[in-house]
């Protein structure tokens, strides 16, 4: 792979051709376009963000075209996996397999975890792999659920010596500092790391596979592979799934035509060198104050940019299979996590130039950004376009601009008009024409529920893309703007399942995207009835937004569309094993409880549950050393619970409490002795009694 | 063993020990031996002392309220440690007003000598 480095500065210059030459014609067409061709700061503006926008669909159009071009030749050159190991692997090239949590569902967590490790048993290489369960999880609750998962599933695996679980007291820089907390601890035991997040999947073979080509490939040091979509059943996740099994393989092997080694690292389904990792990827804190600055939310694509500034390759596995990712279910899902991701793709900026990065890293941090910051380009295009359609309309034209007595006419020309907006309309939707032909030719039709169905699945999810666009652009321009003024993110945790939005919730979400929606375009529609037909697709979405929010969360939707063999994906059609392993793990009855307290209940199981309550003590007690203060503190707070009840307790001082065995023992013993009315308090209830504690509680009262 | 008057203190104590030797998953006869055990050696009709006892015969037969590895110990949940380093490597983030800076450091100081 020497010579991956010059054929790499060809590609990329002639995408930078293609993006830039065409991009300048459409805005010569554009400034043509314009009423006084350019005799105005206002066309000026709009021309130049007509410019950018069009070079930033320019570049995914040339993206998917290469993509289409190498996926139709059957194009293998300068792909990692050609290098990779056939023989045995080293038997030191240990793998840890990493699951970072943070109040994630476990019996979700876990189902995906029996399947990938009884797929990786199935390979025969499970003994060269440990997996490890990294909890941030700041509830009481979650703490004690993961645990108690973590021990079900080591029991029911037999996997007690290759699955450990391991949670952070302080969650300092989030998931970046959860993956260097355990570099720290053990990542000398570890050759290679594959890190999942909550919802990914990976094929057995997939990993050994992965591990092959690390092994047959000494100078890389990210592999990232194409994680597909999957599992959804809300129509919007069915929807982008679809798309996502259509057209992400171009896409990818279009990034990786024009990457190279200097490829991205998405957060997840990814192995990396771990002696490298350590050495170099380590994020710095950004200095300073506001949202901008302190730990990077997208870490990701900084330690990619690091590890390659340190000479290490980053390549895209375009062609390895048997990688999983679920999305968002709902639209609220989508935009709550955009807004952390938004965050962390600005605070790219201010890495822009750092020293020894890779030129091609420079620019994927700016494209990060304008991920985002499009979208509040396009918003003040359409500002700016909507100005001066109504200065043309409010200002008497001024037709003896010049020098002579000869009057200048506005003119208008549509055949060039609707020049542009084909060339546009090619640019946004080619990709996804290259998609289905490259199905067609590929005999994949078949997969996606046959050549009719597919194509209606197209034109829908089109459509259903097309209707979106605009709320996503007006909630990603009110990130880019919100995050500029200093306004802060958390770190919110993403619903992952298919529940669905409430039309209350929609419309207490998008409101005001309505009422713009409908400002705007009666406006418009007042002012210059011409124009609005033009803004229409842009303004009747957004004073849609809520109904759509809404109905496209709905399951049930998802659910008939698949029934009608519509947004169908060759996972559907044909699932990877792994996959089925997860169905039936999810679909397995959940074991016999003794007593009535879900699992959700960590810390009332904790108290309450011998033995939940005996593997939490163990736990802790290995690494247990408090102060005199702190054990007098604790003894007050064990106290309380049992006069007043759990629910006396914050969350903070049941932290604490599942911090002390000592006191969690006592407080066991005391309410196990507890009369039955103040016991019920505690989940703990007779046969005739109800199994909700709340409701035995009422009862009681 | 003694029966006692079935009032509902002892159908309460009953049931609350038979529910906690039922929570322990211990082996059936082993669970309900503790329970009868605890049941007709406590003294009165309460749950508090049958609790009480239960708990003391747990720790006679050593099965208190922990879990225990193979060698012993306190079950871990993770393996050793095999510690490392892992810092931030410097990051100049404007290495050219870096050395604009340097630049312009070294003409005062020039200046001044």
């Amino acid at each position: 792979m020497t010579t991956w480095r010059q054929s790499a500065t060809r590609r990329r210059f002639a995408l930078l051709t293609l993006t830039v030459l065409p991009s300048l014609y459409a805005a010569r067409l554009m400034l043509s376009l314009m009423p006084h061709k350019g005799a105005s700061v206002l066309e000026w503006i709009t021309i130049s963000l007509f410019f950018l926008l069009f070079c930033w669909i320019s570049v995914g159009f040339w993206t998917a075209l290469f993509g289409f071009a190498v996926t139709l030749r059957h194009s293998t050159r300068f792909f990692p996996t050609l290098n990779r190991q056939d023989g045995p692997i080293d038997n030191d090239a240990r793998t840890a397999v990493l699951l970072p949590l943070f109040g994630e569902d476990m019996d979700r967590v876990t189902a995906g975890l029996g399947a990938v490790y009884e797929s990786l048993r199935a390979t025969g290489e499970l003994d060269r792999f440990d997996f490890f369960l990294l909890s941030d999880t700041t509830s009481p609750d979650g703490w004690v659920a993961e645990e108690a998962a973590w021990l079900d599933f080591c029991r029911a695996h037999q996997a007690t010596d290759h699955v450990f679980y391991r949670r952070r007291r302080s969650n300092v820089k989030r998931k970046s500092g959860n993956v260097a907390d355990f570099c720290r601890r053990w990542g000398r035991l570890y050759r290679y790391m594959i890190v999942f997040d909550a919802d990914s999947l990976m094929a057995g073979d997939t990993m050994v596979q992965m591990v092959r080509t690390m092994e047959g490939n000494a100078d890389v040091g990210i592999l990232q592979t194409l994680p597909q979509s999957v599992n959804r059943t809300s129509l919007i996740g069915r929807a982008t799934q679809f798309n996502g099994a259509l057209c992400g393989a171009l896409f990818a092997a279009g990034l990786h035509w024009w990457q190279l080694g200097d490829a991205q690292y998405w957060g997840h389904n990814v192995i990396m060198r771990v002696e490298p990792f350590m050495k170099h990827c380590q994020v710095p804190r950004l200095p300073g104050r506001g949202p901008l600055s302190g730990d990077i939310l997208s870490h990701d694509f900084v330690e990619a940019a690091l590890m390659r500034r340190a000479g290490w390759g980053v390549w895209l596995a375009c062609d390895l299979p048997g990688s999983f990712e679920e999305t968002p279910p709902t639209l609220i899902d989508e935009l709550k996590r955009d807004r952390r991701w938004c965050q962390g793709n600005l605070q790219h900026g201010r890495l822009v130039f750092s020293a020894g990065l890779v030129p091609l890293h420079r620019l994927l941090f700016l494209n990060g950004i304008l991920s985002y910051g499009s979208a509040l380009l396009w918003l003040l295009f359409l500002i700016s376009s909507s100005l001066q359609a109504t200065v043309a309309v409010l200002v008497p034209p001024t037709y003896f601009t010049g020098p002579g007595l000869f009057p200048q006419w506005p003119t208008w020309s549509p055949t060039r008009a609707m020049q542009l907006l084909a060339a546009t309309a090619l640019l946004l939707f080619l990709p996804k024409v290259l998609g289905l032909v490259a199905a067609v030719i590929g005999r994949k039709t078949r997969l996606f529920g046959g050549s009719g169905r597919m194509f209606t699945s197209a034109l829908l999810e089109t459509l259903l893309s097309a209707l979106l666009a605009p709320l996503r652009m007006i909630y990603h321009s009110l990130y880019v703007t919100t995050t500029l003024l200093g306004w802060k993110v958390g770190w919110n945790v993403q619903t992952r399942d298919d529940l669905g939005t409430t039309w209350e919730d929609a419309f207490r979400a998008h409101w005001w995207c309505c009422l713009l929606g409908i400002l705007w375009g009666g406006f418009m529609a007042l002012i210059n009835p011409g124009f609005f037909w033009w803004l229409s697709p842009v303004v009747v979405p957004l004073a849609l937004t809520a109904p759509l929010s809404a109905i496209t969360s709905k399951s049930s939707l998802g659910i008939a569309a698949r029934r009608a063999g519509l947004f169908v994906t060759p996972q559907e059609t044909e699932p990877d094993d792994v996959l089925c392993r997860l169905f039936e793990e999810l679909r397995a009855p959940e074991g016999y409880r003794t007593l009535p307290l879900r699992s959700g209940q960590g810390f009332l199981r904790a108290v309450v549950d011998p033995k939940v309550c005996a593997l939490h003590c163990s736990l802790i007690l290995r690494h247990h050393f408090p102060t005199q203060k702190q054990l007098e503190r604790r003894r007050e707070l064990a106290l309380q619970a049992l006069e007043r009840g759990p629910e006396s307790l914050t969350n903070h001082q049941k932290l604490e409490l599942l911090g002390d065995p000592e006191q969690l023992s006592f407080l066991h013993r005391s309410v196990w002795s507890l009369p039955p009315h103040r016991a019920a308090a505690w989940g703990l209830v007779h046969s005739y009694q109800t199994c909700n504690p709340v409701d035995a509680e009422k009862s009681n009262s | 063993m003694r029966r006692p008057p079935l009032d509902d203190d002892w159908r309460l104590a009953r049931d609350r020990v038979l529910l906690y030797a039922a929570a322990l998953d211990l082996p059936p006869y082993e669970g309900l031996e503790l329970a009868y055990e605890s049941l007709s050696a406590t003294p009165q009709a309460s749950i508090t002392p049958a609790m009480e006892h239960f708990f003391s015969l747990l720790e006679d037969r050593g099965r208190g309220l922990e879990v225990h590895d193979q060698q012993g110990l306190h079950i871990s949940s993770f393996p050793p440690m095999k510690r490392g380093v892992m810092v931030a490597e410097p990051l100049d983030r404007l290495p050219w007003f870096t050395d604009l800076r340097h630049r312009l450091k070294a003409l005062t100081s020039g200046d001044r000598q």
